[in-house]
C-alpha cells in the first residue's frame, strides 16, 4: 500500500460534500429553468398553432351557409314568380338532393300566411319530424318572420338532422324554402390524412355550449377533446357553431415536444457527471494537500533525524577533543579543530595529549571518510592510541599496535596518524608516522618539515613503522596538523607543506601563532576537517 | 560541493585489464563516480590513467588503497601535484607507478 493510498482512504471530504452539492443545486436549478422554459414555449406553440387550425376550420364552416342560402334562395325566388310554386321549387331544388350529389337530404316549401302553415311540396328523404308538427311548424314560422338562414337541429331516434330555413315573400303569402342535412349518427367523421385537420381531434357542437347532446361531427375517438384544447364560434345562420380542437399528436414536431425532457435529461446527467468530476477534484485536492503536508512532515522528520545524526556525530567528536589541555611540566600546548563545510557530515579527524611518566605522547590523525562511521573509528583509534601510550608503548610501536589491529576491508575506513612522544627533561622527540603529513619542527626561529620515514596508512596491513629521535631544546616547537590545512586544488603537496614551513617563523605565543596560521590557511570554503597541535616547550 | 570541478571518468577494457581514465579532482565528492565505476568493471586489473587528475585527496586515495588489497594497480603518468601526495602518504610503494 503507498502512502497516497492510505491518505485517500482516510480522507473525510466534509468540506467537499457542500462544494459538491451547492454545485448540484446549482445545476439542477439551471436544468429546471431550462426545462420549464423550453417547455413553455412549446406549450405556447402548440396552442398557437392549434388556435390556428381552430380559425381555419371556423373559416371554411361560415362559408358552408352561404351555399345553403344561395340553393335555397334560388329555389324560393323561382317559386315566388311561379304560378305553381311547389313545382317550380321541386324542380329547382332537385339538382341540390344528395341523390344528384347536392348537400341536402331532403328539401321543401312552404306558405305561411297570417298564423297558418301549408306545407307546398316536399322532395327527397322523409323528414325525421312530421311536417305538420307544431315544431316543425314553428321552425317555418320563425323562419317566416327573419329574411335571414335560419338554422336548426334535431334528432329522432338514431337520425340527427341540420335543418336551413329561408323566406321569401310572394303573392301567396310567405314562401319559407327548408332544407336538412343527415349528420352521421354518431357524430363520427373521418378526416383524411392527407388532410391537415388528420392532425386535430375535432368536434363540431352546435350552438355556443360544448354539451354532448349538441354534438354534430367529431373526428376524436372520444369526446369531450382533451390536451391542448382550442375553441372558436363561428356565426353558423341565426344560430352558431363551436369548434373544439386540439393536436392529436405534436404539431410543433418531435423535437419540439421532445427537447424540454431532452434538456431536463442531459441537465441531470451533466449536473451528475459535473458532481462527480468536482467531487473527484476536491478530493484530488485534498489528498494533495494533505499528501503534501505530510511530505512536508516527513521531509521535517528527516531533517530533524539528519540533523540529530549531526549532532551525535559533533558531540562524540566534541567529546573526543580534549575540552582542556593537561599540565605538562615543560610544556605548552595549544589545538585549534575547524569542522568542513563539505555537507554537514563530520569528518575524521583528531588531536590527542597523553601525559605519560617521560613527558607526554601527542597524536594527530585522520581518518578517511565523514560521519559517525568515521567518527566512531577515530574514537577506536584515538582510546587505542591511549592505551598503548598508557602502557609505555614508542610511537612507531603503537602504530605497529594499530596497523595490526585494524583492516581497511573490514573498517571501511583507513587512517593516516603520527604520534610524537616529546621528553621536556631530556629535550629530544621521537615521532612515528603512518601516512601523515610531516610535522613542522620549529627549533627558535628556524622552521623545517619533519621528513621522517613514513608508513603506510593505519588500516592497510600490517606493518612495522620506523620511528625518528630528534633534540628538542628549549624555545622549540612542533606543529601536527591534518590535511585540511595544507590540501590545495592545482598546488603540489610538497609546496603547501613548504609554504606552510614560511608561516612558522614566530611561533610565541602559541595562542596567537595558531590564530595567525588559521587565519591565514583556512578560508571560507574549506572543505575538509582540519585538526591542528602545537607543542611547545617552556623556558 | 555543487561548485567542485568534479571528476569525469570512464573505462576501457584491454583484454584482461581495465583502463580507468580520471580527468579532474578526486576527492570526497567524487569518489562514488570512482566507486560506481569500479563495480562496473569488478574483473581484471586495473590501469589507472591519472594524467588528467589534478587532485587526490584521502578519500580518493583510501578507494585506491582499498582496492590495491584485492586487486593490482598500476598508476599511470601521474602529475607532480598526484605523486607529491603519494609521497608524503608514504604510499607510493603500493602501487605500480608508470610515470
Amino acid at each position: 500500500m503507498t502512502v497516497v493510498d492510505t491518505v485517500e482512504r482516510n480522507v473525510r471530504p466534509t468540506t467537499s460534500r457542500w462544494f459538491v452539492l451547492s454545485v448540484v443545486a446549482v445545476g439542477l436549478v439551471v436544468t429546471g429553468g431550462l426545462t420549464y422554459a423550453s417547455r413553455a414555449n412549446y406549450i405556447h406553440q402548440e396552442s398557437r398553432l392549434t388556435a390556428l387550425q381552430s380559425t381555419l376550420v371556423a373559416n371554411a364552416l361560415s362559408s358552408a351557409p352561404l351555399d345553403i342560402e344561395r340553393r335555397l334562395g334560388a329555389a324560393v325566388s323561382a317559386a315566388s314568380e311561379s304560378s305553381n310554386p311547389g313545382v317550380t321549387f321541386a324542380h329547382d331544388i332537385e339538382s341540390s338532393l344528395t341523390t344528384h350529389a347536392g348537400p341536402f337530404t331532403g328539401a321543401g316549401l312552404a306558405l305561411v300566411t297570417g298564423g297558418r302553415v301549408t306545407n307546398l311540396v316536399h322532395v327527397g328523404a322523409k323528414p325525421i319530424v312530421k311536417l305538420t308538427s307544431a315544431t316543425a311548424e314553428a321552425f317555418f314560422r320563425k323562419s317566416a318572420h327573419s329574411p335571414l338562414l335560419i338554422t336548426g337541429f334535431g334528432s329522432a331516434g338514431t337520425a340527427r338532422r341540420l335543418t336551413f330555413g329561408l323566406s321569401e315573400p310572394s303573392r301567396y303569402g310567405t314562401l319559407v324554402a327548408y332544407s336538412s342535412e343527415a349528420l352521421p349518427s354518431n357524430g363520427h367523421f373521418t378526416v383524411p390524412r392527407s388532410n391537415p385537420e388528420s392532425a386535430f381531434n375535432l368536434a363540431i357542437y352546435y350552438g355556443n355550449s360544448t354539451a354532448p347532446s349538441q354534438l354534430l361531427l367529431t373526428n376524436a375517438p372520444s369526446t369531450p377533446i382533451t390536451g391542448t384544447v382550442s375553441v372558436a364560434h363561428v356565426p353558423f345562420g341565426s344560430s352558431s357553431l363551436t369548434i373544439v380542437s386540439a393536436p392529436r399528436t405534436t404539431i410543433a414536431g418531435n423535437f419540439a415536444e421532445n427537447l424540454p425532457w431532452a434538456i431536463l435529461g442531459a441537465g441531470l446527467l451533466l449536473t451528475v457527471l459535473f458532481a462527480i468530476l468536482v467531487d473527484r477534484l476536491r478530493r484530488r485536492e485534498l489528498v494533495a494537500t494533505r499528501f503534501a503536508s505530510t511530505v512536508a512532515d516527513y521531509a521535517g522528520s528527516l531533517e530533524g533525524l539528519y540533523r540529530e545524526q549531526r549532532n551525535i556525530a559533533q558531540t562524540l567528536q566534541h567529546a573526543l577533543v580534549p575540552p582542556t589541555m593537561p599540565k605538562v611540566a615543560g610544556l605548552e600546548f595549544a589545538a585549534r579543530y575547524v569542522p568542513g563545510e563539505e555537507g554537514i557530515e563530520v569528518g575524521g579527524d583528531w588531536y590527542d595529549v597523553i601525559p605519560i611518566g617521560n613527558g607526554v605522547i601527542v597524536s594527530v590523525g585522520d581518518v578517511s571518510g565523514r560521519g559517525l562511521p568515521a567518527a566512531s573509528m577515530m574514537a577506536a583509534l584515538r582510546f587505542a592510541i591511549r592505551a598503548h601510550a598508557t602502557y609505555g608503548l614508542s610511537p612507531g610501536e603503537i602504530l605497529t599496535q594499530l596497523a595490526a589491529r585494524s583492516d581497511y576491508s573490514i573498517d571501511g575506513h583507513f587512517a593516516t596518524v603520527v604520534i610524537a612522544n616529546i621528553d621536556p627533561l631530556a629535550g629530544v622527540a621521537v615521532v612515528a608516522s603512518a601516512g601523515h603529513l610531516p610535522p613542522i619542527f620549529i627549533d627558535g626561529h628556524h622552521a623545517r618539515a619533519l621528513r621522517v620515514a613514513n608508513g603506510v596508512p593505519i588500516g592497510m596491513g600490517p606493518v612495522d613503522y620506523r620511528e625518528e629521535k630528534f633534540n628538542f631544546p628549549p624555545e622549540a616547537a612542533l606543529l601536527l596538523y591534518t590535511d585540511g590545512l595544507v590540501e590545495r586544488r592545482g598546488v603540489v603537496l610538497d609546496d603547501s607543506v613548504n609554504g606552510l614551513v614560511t608561516l612558522c617563523s614566530e611561533v610565541k605565543p602559541l595562542d596567537a601563532f595558531l590564530d595567525r596560521l588559521m587565519d591565514t590557511l583556512i578560508v571560507g570554503d574549506q572543505r575538509d576537517d582540519t585538526a591542528v597541535l602545537a607543542i611547545g616547550r617552556t623556558s | 560541493m555543487s561548485d567542485a570541478p568534479g571528476l569525469t571518468a570512464h573505462a576501457s577494457s584491454h583484454d584482461d585489464r581495465v583502463v580507468l581514465h580520471l580527468s579532474g579532482e578526486l576527492d570526497l565528492a567524487t569518489v562514488p563516480i570512482l566507486d560506481r565505476l569500479l563495480a562496473q568493471n569488478a574483473q581484471g586489473d586495473i590501469e589507472v590513467d591519472c594524467s588528467e587528475l589534478n587532485f587526490l585527496d584521502s578519500s580518493g586515495l583510501g578507494v585506491l588503497l582499498s582496492t590495491s588489497k584485492t586487486r593490482s594497480i598500476t598508476l599511470l603518468h601521474p602529475n607532480e601535484l598526484i605523486m607529491s601526495v603519494l609521497d608524503i602518504t608514504g604510499v607510493k610503494d603500493l602501487f605500480r607507478i608508470v610515470p
